[in-house]
């Protein structure tokens, strides 16, 4: 089962998902206010997840 | 000689300072982030600085504005920017302009060979972005929250571009009102940002990666990023820059407050008005009546819950 680590959260969960698309949904996470990433790379919702994969997911921030 | 041991900094040099000294930056945004990079880029000996804000100066901000003094509150943020520039260097030159910054006006101020990016939303954002791919205008990216900032550098035709990494946010972000906000994480990413300036300014190999730092952790993250083949910007799309996103309520960051465009108010009128149902404050470029600062542009920021509080303010003071 993929580790996901929420960086703001600093917490790492376990999510069993084929897609990061799915990932965020069973997170209840909407996808258009977070980055994901794989492998220190940013990837979309339709990525693969494959078996050590490392992901992270950072909030998206706005304020100035 | 003021730039000395900066010079002596092999990463600089005299080639790398007379570089600076012949740059324009234009930082759009004069809150936390961007007053700090002004003020490090002054001290740093650049040469012209376009400074572009919509704001006036709040006893709030001067928790992390550390350019602003109890002296300038209430007063434009980019005019009291430029006083305190010019004490810091007389010789820099500063073109400080007190404007909302949309579709319309952007070309016509949005200038220079690098843009600094200290706004407070991704609306201006994605406008920046398709501005500066157009008109091919190298610029950072900057945000903070709380003990979070994130940084990119964006080259147009080199780099993928803002459009390719952010969406345009279908649920509630974040903002320093519900969050709050650490004074050091603004000092710190400015300090990044303009770190990363000078770099692209004396034309030196810069950060290609998303930076993403958390202070209260000592955390860098950094990801890399690929252009996005779906990226409606990098094809010449702008939806933005053509008016097709344009909205007339803004929400602004850490205020609580929004932005709703209303006629040019004559602004002495107006106060004869308000001044029948409670206390009034004037100056040279707005007027300050509870929840309401009239700037004299036709623009109104409210402090309010939420747009249809705001929208109800506006018209119960100022009329539809």
């Amino acid at each position: 089962m993929p580790k996901v680590h929420l960086e703001k959260e600093n917490k790492t969960v376990n999510v069993q998902a084929k897609t990061i698309a799915e990932l965020l949904k069973k997170l209840k996470l909407n996808p258009t206010v977070c980055l994901v990433t794989v492998n220190n790379e940013l990837v979309t919702g339709q990525y693969k997840i494959k078996s050590r994969d490392k992901i992270k997911i950072l909030p998206v921030v706005s304020g100035g | 000689m003021r730039f000395q041991q900066q010079i002596i900094f092999e990463k600089i040099g005299a080639e790398g300072q007379k570089k600076l000294q012949k740059s324009t930056v234009c930082i759009l945004g004069l809150g936390a982030l961007g007053s700090r990079a002004a003020e490090l880029l002054t001290r740093a000996g650049i040469g012209t600085l376009i400074l572009i804000d919509r704001d006036v100066v709040e006893l709030l901000n001067l928790q992390r504005q550390t350019l602003y003094t109890e002296q300038d509150l209430n007063l434009p943020k980019v005019y009291q920017a430029a006083i305190h520039l010019k004490q810091i260097n007389s010789k820099i030159k500063i073109k400080p302009f007190f404007k909302d910054i949309n579709y319309t006006n952007i070309e016509s101020f949005v200038k220079g060979d690098l843009v600094l990016d200290c706004t407070d939303n991704l609306e201006t954002r994605f406008l920046l972005n398709e501005h500066c791919l157009e008109k091919e205008i190298p610029w950072i990216f900057s945000s903070v929250l709380g003990s979070i900032g994130m940084l990119f550098n964006i080259i147009p035709k080199k780099t993928p571009c803002f459009s390719c990494i952010f969406s345009e946010p279908e649920d509630i972000l974040g903002t320093c009102d519900t969050e709050g906000i650490l004074n050091t994480t603004p000092t710190l990413i400015s300090a990044l940002q303009v770190t990363e300036a000078i770099k692209i300014l004396t034309k030196q190999p810069y950060a290609k990666e998303l930076l993403y730092y958390d202070l209260w952790k000592h955390k860098l993250t950094k990801t890399k990023i690929k252009k996005n083949p779906k990226c409606n910007a990098c094809k010449g799309k702008y939806s933005y820059l053509n008016g097709e996103k344009n909205k007339e309520v803004i929400k602004l960051c850490g205020t609580n407050s929004y932005q709703l465009k209303g006629y040019k108010p004559d602004l002495k009128k107006t106060a004869e008005k308000l001044e029948k149902i409670d206390k009034v404050i004037v100056n040279d470029y707005c007027l300050l009546f509870k929840e309401l600062t009239i700037l004299k542009d036709g623009r109104v920021l409210i402090k309010a819950k939420s747009e249809k509080e705001a929208k109800e303010l506006y018209s119960k003071y100022l009329g539809d």
